[in-house]
């Protein structure tokens, strides 16, 4: 029992996080509005809300659009229903930039907002517009929930933080556990430590797959397409591709003690390659990949408290739940060694 | 066999690329929908999968040693 309590820990880590990260409810937000333009003149457009509540809290609803510091409210606003709302809006005036951020207050929802949620259309945008007057006053502050953020565009995806992002964080753990070995070995010459090096490294290429392979789900309901080109993607695939190769050589050499040797030393390049490609490159360079960069997305609560919570449970409940694998795969791999140096004998 | 294969993946690749221009797809339209919850509920099935598929590996792995056992 005393050698599962960690085990144990970590499925209970996991499965919490799954728990709680599919049952957490999500922030109110305004997703998208149609039409997406504002005229020159009067423009009817329809919001729709998410997990927002227009029409329960009807009384206290306002609703207004910024362009640079200029703000407008529209002259109607008809509720539909929770989610959806009606807002025409009258602009004739000067703009000081091409796009309107949509905000609606409310004394359940709070402030919500839709950046660059509508473009201009037909009107003159200028360096210095003529100031407009103030007509949103009483912001309400909302009332206080358990929640995770809603962020545009990413709207419930955020939850992939939780199943994701750790894959990555274990990757990132068992081939550090991987490379101890490696050195292990290359310095002892204990040939357990080589089978270790190497059962931790394929735990760590399943965890790039599951890593890859959800990212590039995320990417086509996001992005548009299976992949796209991007330092952060590209990055993780070229690691993901190092340690391929990292097997392909251990395999294409007979000898096992010089597989063994140079996989070691190979395994050294391939983790400081994988540190380069996944944690550096990425940061240095502009991404649309949430998290990283000066990407708009993120940068307003990159990682809220209440994401925070059910995040770092997770990644450790990964990283746990990659050990055991790692264990597994070892013992399994050492059974095999062994039954070998008996047949040989 | 494998040349076939290819050809009707390659087939399969370009269609869908046509498609894409196209009506959205039942799968686009699941997937976009309720804030796009089922990309979620995608990711939580190919980990899943993907652990699965660890396992049998695993499994393959014990059982031959066990029949060398016997």
């Amino acid at each position: 029992m005393s050698h599962y309590w960690w085990k144990i820990l970590s499925a209970i880590l996991v499965l919490s996080s799954i728990v709680f990260g599919l049952m957490a409810p999500l922030a109110p937000g305004i997703p998208f509005a149609t039409p997406d333009q504002l005229n020159n003149g009067v423009t009817s457009v329809t919001v729709v809300g998410y997990n927002t509540h227009f029409a329960e809290a009807e009384e206290s609803l306002q609703v207004w659009v910024t362009n640079g510091d200029a703000t407008f409210c529209p002259y109607e606003v008809a509720v539909v229903d929770d989610t959806h709302l009606r807002a025409t809006f009258s602009i004739t005036e000067e703009l000081a930039d091409a796009f309107f951020d949509l905000y609606i207050n409310n004394a359940i929802d709070g402030t919500r907002h839709l950046p660059s949620a509508f473009l201009q259309n037909g009107l003159e945008v200028v360096d210095n517009p003529r100031p407009t007057e103030k007509c949103v006053s009483d912001l309400e502050a909302g009332l206080d929930a358990y929640n995770f953020p809603n962020q545009p565009i990413l709207n419930e995806t955020i939850r992939n933080l939780l199943f994701h992002v750790p894959s990555w964080f274990a990757m990132i753990f068992v081939m550090f556990v991987s490379l101890l070995f490696s050195i292990q070995y290359l310095s002892k010459g204990d040939f357990k430590a080589d089978i270790a090096a190497t059962s931790a490294a394929k735990v760590g290429l399943i965890f790039a797959t599951i890593g890859l392979a959800t990212g590039s789900l995320w990417a086509r309901f996001t992005w548009g397409a299976w992949w796209v080109s991007d330092p952060r993607l590209n990055g993780a695939a070229i690691a993901f591709l190092i340690y391929l190769a990292y097997f392909v050589l251990r395999s294409s050499v007979n000898d096992e003690e010089k597989a063994g040797r140079l996989a070691g030393v190979y395994n050294i390049f391939a983790f400081v390659m994988m540190l380069l490609f996944v944690m550096v490159l990425p940061r240095m360079s502009e991404s649309l990949h949430p998290g990283v960069g000066g990407n708009p997305a993120f940068s307003q609560y990159d990682l809220d408290d209440n994401l925070r919570m059910v995040f770092y449970p997770a990644v450790f409940g990964w990283i746990g739940m990659a050990m055991w694998m790692y264990q597994l795969q070892r013992r399994a791999s050492v059974l095999a060694y062994n039954r070998l140096m008996k047949l040989n004998a | 066999m494998k040349k076939f294969l290819y050809i009707t993946l390659a087939m399969l690749a370009s269609v869908s690329g046509v498609m894409a221009q196209a009506e959205p797809t039942w799968l686009e339209n699941t997937m976009y929908a309720s804030g796009k919850i089922n990309v979620v509920i995608g990711v939580g099935v190919i980990m899943f999968l993907v652990l699965v598929g660890y396992m049998v590996s695993i499994d393959r792995k014990l059982k031959k040693l066990e029949e060398g056992d016997k």
